[in-house]
């Protein structure tokens, strides 16, 4: 070996947190895909709006009940739900950035069981919309909207309970620290992205 | 001073700045398209083409900002060329001289796109 | 608390002992610690980015094969009117399957398999971000793939163009499975385009080596990083359009049903705001080839950096608004088309700064005409060609005569073939002593390159004359009363010249794998980091992490520029630096070979192979990939000795003198 100068890296951490943790920028770059889908999304809605004389659309189901737009309760409680449940998730984030185990338990546990709810809610949400989605090209795309989201819900509750079955079982090493900050920003984009989305879908043809 | 501005652009302030000044010319290149093309039939219904022409103006004014942003930020770092040196003032100069140039490109691609809206009316099936 | 953080650092400092070059034992450790699994487990665990990536280059090559032989049998069929090899429903299924291999199965895949080779190699890391979620996407674009030509060879291949517009590709005019077959191996692919996007992304931004700011990045490298932005904003488009199609036909939504309020124009929106990005996610990467060719056979930088850098740029962008320009024959309002000719036109001006810096490149260099460069100049050739016929078609009034006619396809074939087939051939031969160790034959290489080049003008440039008599795409014969046939009788014949010349590449690289002279680590002279290291490669890349002084890494490094030390060889371990100035972070243990990649796209494939059939499907596969995801990250977990590194790293956080590591540096032993 000639003499070439040294840096020496074995000083350094193992792991960082936030913009310096690859697997935070798979993430953000996992969100702006996702992003995107949802504008797709977004842009035909409000591209099928244009082909109808009348917006909403008048129900025709006789079977379901005739109101052309989704109704409001179920969807509106789990949203104030799902922007609450981001209290215990930036609970677990700074439980995780501590390395407090106990809090991470304790608030991740919330945050899943949290999901469970917002699940079974999402079913009462499918329920009060009295079109199908095969009844016409609106109802296409509300259905399509409500469960692409559902599909996040999912993914985030998912990724919650596995993280939440390593802090149980396994000491909280800096691996899943970083994973559970990773986490956090996932969830609280999964509940940004329904705010426009929800005012879209229930309050949008109600006012228009 | 030049010193100063490279520890400047280390933070998160400078490297936002150096981002806005590559970042919103673009940006309002494709709001200018986007906004232009789905205005067309409303322009056609409403008669009001004037509000086509503020959406370019806007776009361009908007991607002006953006140059001169840049060119602050050049200026600030001693007006280098953009060259291959290391380190923070390196990376720096050529973002904020590439912001410059671009911004300046997309200011040229907005007008390229208002040019349509002297010559063809709305209504033009 | 304070009193273990105290404790914590007096271990911390005791452990500080000066970390060597790796050579000798520490070598032997490194490569024990990188190897590779051996045999059928090595196709279903490996992680290696070289071997992932390679895979998708063969797949992908395959499935060039099988799409040119496609290709030759329409050649046949057209080369005389009134030819009867193929009936009609044969040749839509034909010139689909050709467009969609293409397009989803070849180009958008081998230009990223490029990247996933060669970024890492480039940038100086040992391997990519998520190297298991990089399998994943290869298993994924395989299941995809082999889901289209299954079908094809079942009689079920799609037949409603590349670009399935709807009301034909709709429930109503295409009954039966063969467009579902279509619509689900998009997303499969799109999956494995996506994923592979972020890698390259994660990648370049963490992973750089020491002193690889974003002024040093080879051209390349942007070209790679450029094309994954836009497949992430692109990508999803076609992703939810093929989606919404299979729903349409699946569950009986209304999407595209004009009768129900949808609208069959969204359709091309949804696809086009994909399409016009997809041309040059095909193109950029390709560029990137042509900059690292020009540099070495030149022996000069590439003139221009900050010119092509911001072309690349450019044309990302502007390549987002141009979508239209695919739609002008539809009843959109004259002005809003304009507006996307204006963009149309001004996509020339970055495509033509950067012709133009290759030739001042060229003008002040020393130029070698090897093979590769050969390639090269070809690319300028053709494709200076293609953008001209591409300004034409920008133009509405001129569109409107040649929509739909062979002047469009002699148009899409001289840019894509011209600015992507072209450099990737003169990629292969170029990169193809780092691929085997050995040269390929030049004699070989040159005869590939005119076989190629001459048939490739007889196949083509005779469409633009067909186009512009009136002879229609897509249609599987003409009559002899149009005079057509002479100019695609000449078609054909040049298309036989390129089968020709594919095989005599195919025999060019079978034959230099034996017996090409040995190549050694840098056979071209070239200046970018992947021709620092053996070739073929190892599997952990560079024994010692290089750093950089200058836009051309290996052209600028002296004898005192420093190496990287320090990083466990115990471990598959990289260095995760600064996203802008490339500085040392920290450092990141990646995860080995793993089953679960294969075991998650299986389960995906689930969803998508049996979905065309019944929607339950997707809840089936649900379970099946989350059971797969359970095991994945369970045994992604860090190596034994993380305790003792874990000390370190919360020392650190807690000692925050400085939030910058401070990097020491030593001087070695002679």
């Amino acid at each position: 070996m000639s003499a070439r100068p040294l840096i020496d890296v074995s000083g350094l951490p193992k792991h960082r947190f936030d913009t310096h943790a690859p697997i935070w920028w798979g993430n953000l770059w996992l969100l702006a895909i996702e992003t995107t889908m949802f504008v797709i999304a977004l842009a035909a809605y409000l591209y099928t709006q244009q082909n109808f004389q009348v917006w909403p659309p008048p129900n025709t189901s006789t079977v379901y009940g005739l109101d052309p737009v989704p109704g409001l309760t179920p969807g509106t409680i789990n949203i104030i739900l799902l922007v609450l449940s981001c209290v215990p998730m930036i609970l677990t984030d700074l439980a995780a950035r501590r390395g407090d185990r106990g809090a991470v338990k304790l608030w991740l546990t919330v945050c899943v069981a949290l999901g469970v709810v917002m699940m079974i809610l999402r079913w009462f949400e499918y329920g009060a919309v009295k079109f199908t989605w095969d009844s016409n090209a609106y109802g296409s795309s509300v259905w399509m909207l409500l469960v692409l989201h559902t599909l996040h819900l999912l993914t985030s509750w998912g990724e919650a309970v596995l993280l939440s079955s390593w802090v149980w079982t396994q000491p909280l090493d800096m691996h899943r620290r970083v994973d559970i900050t990773a986490l956090a920003v996932y969830w609280y984009w999964v509940a940004g992205i329904w705010i426009p989305f929800y005012l879209l879908l229930y309050f949008a043809p109600r006012v228009i | 001073m030049a010193s100063e501005a490279k520890k400047e652009f280390r933070t998160n302030e400078g490297i936002f700045s150096l981002m806005l000044g590559l970042l919103l010319a673009p940006v309002a290149w494709g709001a200018q398209q986007q906004t232009l093309y789905t205005m067309v039939p409303w322009a056609c219904q409403s008669g009001h083409f004037f509000v086509m022409h503020l959406v370019s103006i806007a776009a361009v004014a908007v991607a002006l900002v953006g140059s001169l942003v840049a060119w602050r930020n050049w200026d600030r770092l001693g007006r280098g060329e953009p060259g291959e040196e290391g380190g923070a003032a390196g990376r720096s100069r050529f973002l904020a001289a590439a912001g410059v140039i671009a911004s300046l490109f997309f200011a040229l691609v907005i007008c390229a796109q208002w040019i349509a809206t002297f010559v063809l009316h709305p209504c033009m099936f | 608390m304070a009193r273990e953080n105290e404790k914590e650092r007096e271990e911390a400092k005791q452990d500080d002992a000066v970390a060597l070059p790796v050579e000798g034992e520490r070598l032997r450790e490194l490569e024990e610690t990188w190897k590779s699994p051996r045999g059928v487990w090595k196709f279903l665990t490996d992680t290696n980015h070289k071997v992932i990536a390679m895979r998708y280059v063969v797949t992908a090559f395959v499935f060039f094969l099988l799409a040119g032989l496609e290709a030759a049998v329409m050649r046949l069929q057209l080369a005389r009117p009134e030819s009867r090899i193929l009936t009609p429903d044969l040749y839509d299924q034909f010139f689909t399957m050709h467009g969609t291999t293409m397009m989803f199965l070849f180009a958008v895949p081998i230009m990223e398999a490029m990247g996933l080779y060669f970024v890492p190699m480039m940038i100086g890391t040992r391997n990519v971000a998520f190297p298991r979620m990089n399998a994943f996407g290869y298993y994924t674009y395989l299941i995809g793939g082999l889901l289209l030509y299954i079908g094809f060879f079942l009689h079920v291949g799609p037949d409603a163009g590349w670009f399935a517009y709807v009301p034909l590709s709709g429930p109503q005019f295409s009954p039966g499975k063969r467009i579902d077959i279509w619509a689900q191996m998009i997303t499969f692919t799109e999956i494995a385009a996506l994923v592979g996007a972020v890698e390259i992304i994660v990648t370049v931004f963490k992973q750089r080596a020491p002193g690889m700011t974003l002024n040093r990045l080879p051209l390349f490298v942007w070209a790679q990083l450029v094309t994954s932005f836009m497949i992430i904003f692109s990508m999803p488009a076609v992703m939810m359009a093929s989606g919404m199609l299979a729903m349409d036909r699946l569950v009986d939504t209304h999407f595209f049903n004009p009768a129900e309020g949808g609208d069959a124009l969204l359709y091309q929106h949804l696809f086009w705001f994909f399409g016009h990005p997809e041309v040059y996610i095909i193109f950029i990467p390709a560029l990137g080839f042509v900059s690292s060719i020009v540099a070495t056979f030149t022996r000069r930088p590439v003139f221009g950096y900050l010119a092509m850098v911001l072309s690349l740029i450019a044309t990302a962008f502007i390549g987002f608004g141009l979508w239209v320009h695919h739609m002008f024959a539809t009843p959109l309002p004259q002005l809003g088309q304009s507006f996307f000719t204006g963009a149309s036109m001004m996509i020339a001006i970055p495509s033509g700064v950067q012709i133009f810096c290759w030739i001042a490149t060229m003008w002040r260099g020393k130029l070698r005409l090897k093979t590769p460069m050969v390639f090269v100049l070809g690319f300028f050739a053709i494709f200076v060609l293609g953008g001209l016929s591409g300004i034409i078609l920008a133009s509405v009034p001129l569109d409107w005569q040649v929509h739909d006619t062979y002047f469009v396809v002699a148009h899409f074939h001289y840019v894509l073939i011209g600015g992507a087939v072209f450099p990737l051939f003169g990629a292969m031969h170029y990169w193809y002593p780092k691929w085997t160790g050995r040269m390929i034959s030049e004699r070989l290489g040159m005869l590939t390159f005119w076989l190629l080049f001459v048939g490739f003008n007889l196949v083509f440039f005779p469409m633009h004359q067909l186009g512009l008599k009136g002879m229609p795409r897509r249609v599987y014969t003409y009559l002899p009363e149009t005079g057509w046939g002479s100019l695609n009788m000449i078609a054909s014949v040049g298309a036989a010249l390129m089968a020709l010349g594919v095989v005599t590449f195919l025999a060019n690289v079978w034959a230099s794998r034996r017996a090409g002279v040995l190549a050694g680590a840098n056979p071209w002279y070239a200046d970018t980091l992947e021709w620092a290291t053996e070739s073929p490669a190892p599997d952990y890349n560079f024994a010692n992490i290089p750093t950089v002084e200058g836009r051309s890494a290996l052209w600028e490094m002296k004898d005192d520029t420093p190496i990287v030390v320090g990083l466990s060889t115990e471990c598959r371990e990289v260095l995760c630096t600064h996203i802008m100035d490339a500085e040392p972070d920290h450092r990141y243990e990646l995860p080995g070979p793993s089953i679960f990649p294969v075991l998650t796209a299986l389960a995906v494939g689930v969803a998508f192979t049996a979905g065309i059939f019944t929607p339950w499907a997707f809840p089936v596969s649900a379970v099946l990939s989350g059971a797969s995801l359970y095991g994945w990250f369970w045994s992604n977990r860090n190596s034994k000795n993380e305790p003792v590194k874990e000390r370190r790293a919360r020392t650190d956080k807690a000692d925050r003198p400085s939030p910058r590591p401070a990097a020491r540096t030593v001087e070695g032993e002679a």
